[in-house]
């Protein structure tokens, strides 16, 4: 291959890549522009204000909303990393027999599309009396966030050398020692990878909200929806560029945890043991 | 003397820690995934008198349910293929660049996907609005008239719906590319393969497998869809799932929510088993040109992710 | 520093069993070698001695305790992992200190403890070195680190060279010898390669499907291999059947091509005669007590050569000579072969060559 056609190639490469990011990031890019705009009707010529971040401030129902809807992911993070972990954990040390039952309900809760998943969870709630409740909603938050949790946990439980374990233990560590010393240092970035996006996923998931919130009582995504059906709305863009900044954040750290998995991950050396064979 | 004793208390410590370690997790499971299925079932066929079928007579006598449900089906695979055909060029070319690079774009590609996508569909409204950025471009183009739009048209929500999948099929389609180095395709070619014989023998085959995983993660999300078209779709754009979260949250008719989410989910499963098949002989197929001879396929799953 | 016995120990994995019943004494200060094909439980036996699996009979001893229910942390033992099993998330320092920190041992005693055993194995100046920027072979003396400096009764080491190129291996397996020489630890080595058993090991067992096949120094396997699986499996060998006849002089066997003088202690009958490629001499065509061969092929190594020839009767005969002695041999010679009595090892006839 001629290093013209080469070059050629990486060019049409870049070409693709970048209409590709322009065509996803365009909606985006109009609505963080937009929201510098004075015009309250989104109309040129551009004139910069920062207005309508300081209106944003000013509305208590946004602020309400958004802070719910942090509450809410906070704690869904919270219990999926503990109760994910533990369940990691069981699948690959004690049970792994269950793992094809455990992961096949976990990707029932991914693979029901959550409008079905939601009306289900509201006639669960409604028979056992509880009903639309925020409890309600932080349970069913919480199942549709457990499957990432539990999969990138387990990924990285089933990329650690069993021998680390057994080489803590030989040189005196006891079975809790070992655990606290040697796996927990090494699966808490997934741990925490895996709670950044059960925040994530609770944080936008409107349906679960949809269904499940008590009527009047609004989450972000609940109050963007009231808000979005009646048109355009300045504030909506300034909530929207600084919505896009905390997910810009959190994708950053979630690669540096999960995704710079590899380094951290793979057996420092050497070939896998073959066990059982020998 | 104290055997029975001790196997008493291990049983006991066993089954305290798998109740700790597991308990949370497949209760959740069982109350909010399981049962909530069950309950469905149960409901479907309850009336306010007691049992009854009419609820799914409604379904099977209605001039409009039904063809709905075709209509959201299609929906799901043109957006599902449009979305493929999309993401299959930005997908290659992000699997080809550098290994340092390549978090970075994939980082880039998720943004939109885990930015709440109720302000997705508000950007994209705002975008394709009469009179807004993108109307205006093409009427000083001279391509449309500025004043006019297809927002609140269907075709606002296959836009949409399209858009919002992108990212999700970018990332598996290069994964997928990823597994694929350049040695294989420089070895197909050093064995006389043609461009287009790379692609269909060896870049296709390889494919395969996780664009089903694709097709699924983009297909299940499109058919139970409703909110996309409530908001841009317009009169004319009602889907299936506009009429089940209906029932819930204007008619208030369990019967008939619990009719018709059984009924999407049969035909989401349907289209999902159809996919396992389609792959696992496409799989058959790939292996059997390979060895001259029919093998059986592995164990797969269409949503592995 | 302990001696290690094992007595009656079997391992079972639900129906299968690993180990079967197998007795071993390593005695103190030595090491030895558990050597086998892969599938036969060499690795399972040496778990059973760390404590990762529990035997369903039999007892382990190191020195006078028996830690056959011990806790693996309990038993004293080092052990060098075939995947090395570092601590990624630690250093250098870390990862050796790691045993130390168990026991409770002070900074400051640690500190100088982990460096007398880096300089031992020659990794001074490694010390702050993350473990994943070390070579293969600095990795693996880490591991060896590791486990000594915590001074066990009894050191480990399962397939530790398995990762190593073959030239560094060579060096390591030279460091690993000194280094036992200078601790004089007792020591258990699991490996399939056959050199690096009889290169270390001051004995060897050989195991094959779970149970012991033979024990013996390296000198007295590799020259009096029990059978020919044993023969075969530990080195190349040659394998003729033979019928030996005892008549007034030295008992005697016919073979295609001639008559072979055998040793004293042969008995009539029918045997299989074993005699490694390297013991078995070139002579010219019809020289006093050679067999007539025609050579087929010379491969030559390097320092080897080997020339692959054949009987009248076209029973192939493999002989190994050094490479600078090849030259003078081309294929489709007549030659003569010579094998001294003292170099034979014969089976009764129905041992399974093939085994294995």
């Amino acid at each position: 291959m001629s290093a013209v056609t080469s070059q050629g190639r990486v060019l049409v490469r870049r070409t693709t890549i970048v209409l590709t990011l322009g065509l996803l990031f365009l909606p985006l890019a109009v609505i963080v522009l937009l929201s510098f705009n004075a015009s309250r009707y989104g109309t040129l010529p551009f004139e910069f204000t920062l207005r309508w971040y300081t209106e944003l401030f000013g509305r208590g129902d946004l602020f309400v909303a958004t802070r719910r809807s942090i509450l809410l992911s906070t704690g869904t993070a919270l219990a999926s990393a503990l109760i994910g972990t533990s369940v990691s954990v069981w699948l690959v040390r004690h049970r792994p027999r269950a793992l094809p039952v455990v992961s096949a309900g976990l990707l029932s809760a991914v693979t029901i599309p959550w409008l079905i998943l939601g009306i289900g969870m509201l006639t669960v709630f409604q028979t056992l009396g509880i009903g639309r409740s925020t409890s309600a909603v932080f349970l069913g938050s919480l199942v549709t966030s457990l499957p990432y949790q539990v999969f990138i946990v387990l990924a990285r439980l089933r990329a650690l050398d069993p021998s680390l374990e057994e080489a803590a233990r030989s040189l005196g560590a006891s079975a809790l020692r070992a655990q606290a010393r040697v796996v927990v240092p090494l699966i808490s970035s997934a741990v925490l990878g895996g709670a950044l996006m059960a925040f994530t996923i609770t944080f936008n998931n409107f349906v679960i909200q949809y269904f499940l919130m008590p009527f009047g009582v609004r989450t972000l995504p609940l109050e963007i929806y009231t808000l979005v059906r009646t048109g355009y709305k300045p504030d909506i863009n300034a909530l929207s560029t600084l919505v896009l900044l905390a997910t810009v954040v959190l994708i950053v750290a979630l690669q540096r945890l999960v995704g710079g998995v590899q380094r951290t991950v793979r057996p420092v050396a050497g070939p896998r043991p073959d066990r059982g064979r020998d | 003397m104290t055997g029975p004793a001790i196997a008493t208390r291990a049983s006991a410590r066993t089954f305290l820690r798998d109740a700790v370690l597991a308990g949370p997790v497949v209760v959740l499971l069982a109350v909010l995934v399981a049962v909530p299925l069950g309950l469905l079932a149960f409901r479907s066929l309850i009336g306010v008198e007691g049992p009854t079928l009419a609820g799914w007579d409604r379904l099977a006598d209605s001039p409009i349910l039904l063809p709905l449900l075709g209509k959201s089906l299609r929906l799901a695979t043109v957006v599902t293929v449009a979305t493929c055909i999309l993401a299959w060029p930005a997908g290659w070319a992000i699997s080809r660049t550098a290994s340092r690079h390549r978090p970075v774009l994939l980082g880039l590609v998720v943004v939109p996907y885990l930015t709440s996508y109720l302000l997705l569909i508000y950007a994209v409204l705002v975008l394709i609005a009469p009179g807004g950025p993108m109307m205006s471009a093409l009427g000083a183009l001279g391509l449309a008239d500025a004043r006019s739009s297809f927002l609140y048209t269907p075709r606002a929500t296959t836009v949409m719906l399209v858009y919002e999948h992108l990212p999700i099929m970018i990332i598996v389609l290069a994964a997928a590319s990823e597994r694929i180095p350049d040695r294989l395709l420089e070895a197909a070619r050093s064995l006389g393969a043609g461009r287009l014989a790379v692609l269909r023998r060896v870049v296709l085959p390889l494919t395969v497998p996780s664009l089903a995983a694709g097709f699924a993660l983009v297909f299940v999300p499109v058919a139970g869809s409703f909110v996309e078209a409530q908001i841009l779709g317009g009169p004319d754009g009602l889907l299936f799932g506009n009429v089940i979260a209906d029932q819930v949250t204007r008619v208030n008719d369990p019967m008939m929510a619990a009719v018709l989410s059984l009924t999407l989910l049969t035909a989401v499963l349907i289209v999902l088993g159809l996919l396992q098949a389609l792959r696992r002989s496409v799989g058959t197929f790939v292996r059997a040109r390979r060895h001259g001879g029919p093998v059986r396929s592995g164990r797969t799953r269409v949503l592995a992710g | 520093m302990s001696r290690l016995s094992i007595a009656g120990v079997s391992v079972r994995y639900g129906a299968v069993t690993v180990i079967d019943g197998v007795d071993l004494t390593v005695p103190e200060g030595t090491m030895h070698a558990l050597l086998g094909p892969s599938g036969s439980g060499k690795t399972t036996l040496l778990r059973a001695v760390a404590g990762f699996v529990r035997p369903a009979a039999g007892r382990i001893r190191i020195g006078e305790r028996d830690v056959t229910e011990l806790d693996p942390a309990r038993r004293g033992i080092g052990v060098v992992f075939q995947s090395y099993a570092l601590f990624p998330h630690l250093d250098v320092v870390g990862n050796v200190g790691f045993g130390l920190e168990m026991q409770g041992v002070g900074r400051d005693e640690r500190n100088r403890r982990v460096r007398d055993v880096l300089a031992l194995v020659g990794l001074t100046g490694f010390e702050d070195r993350a473990v994943d920027r070390l070579s293969g072979g600095q990795q693996q003396r880490v591991a060896l680190a590791r486990a000594l400096v915590i001074e066990p009764e009894l050191l480990l080491l399962d397939e530790p060279m398995s990762a190593l190129d073959r030239k560094i291996r060579a060096d390591v397996q030279q460091e690993l010898k000194r280094i036992h020489e200078r601790t004089g630890v007792t020591a258990v080595i699991v490996t399939h390669d056959q050199e690096e058993a009889l290169f270390l090991a001051d004995t060897i067992t050989i195991l094959d499907e779970g149970r012991v096949r033979q024990v013996g120094a390296p000198r007295e396997v590799y020259d009096h291999p029990g059978d020919p699986f044993i023969a075969s499996f530990l080195g190349r060998t040659n394998v003729l059947d033979v019928e030996v006849e005892v008549g007034p002089g030295a008992p005697s066997a016919r073979v295609a091509g001639g008559s072979l003088e055998l040793p004293r202690s042969a008995r009539p009958g029918r045997w299989r005669l074993s005699v490694r490629p390297e013991r078995i001499a070139v002579r010219g065509r019809g020289a006093a007590g050679t067999l007539a061969a025609v050579i087929r092929h010379i491969d030559f190594a390097g320092p080897l050569a080997t020339l692959t020839c054949e009987l009248e009767d076209g029973t192939p005969v493999t002989v190994s000579m050094w490479g600078w002695q090849s030259p003078e041999y081309r294929p489709g010679m007549d030659i003569g072969l010579e094998i001294a009595p003292d170099s034979m090892t014969l089976y009764p006839e129905g041992d399974d060559a093939a085994h294995g």
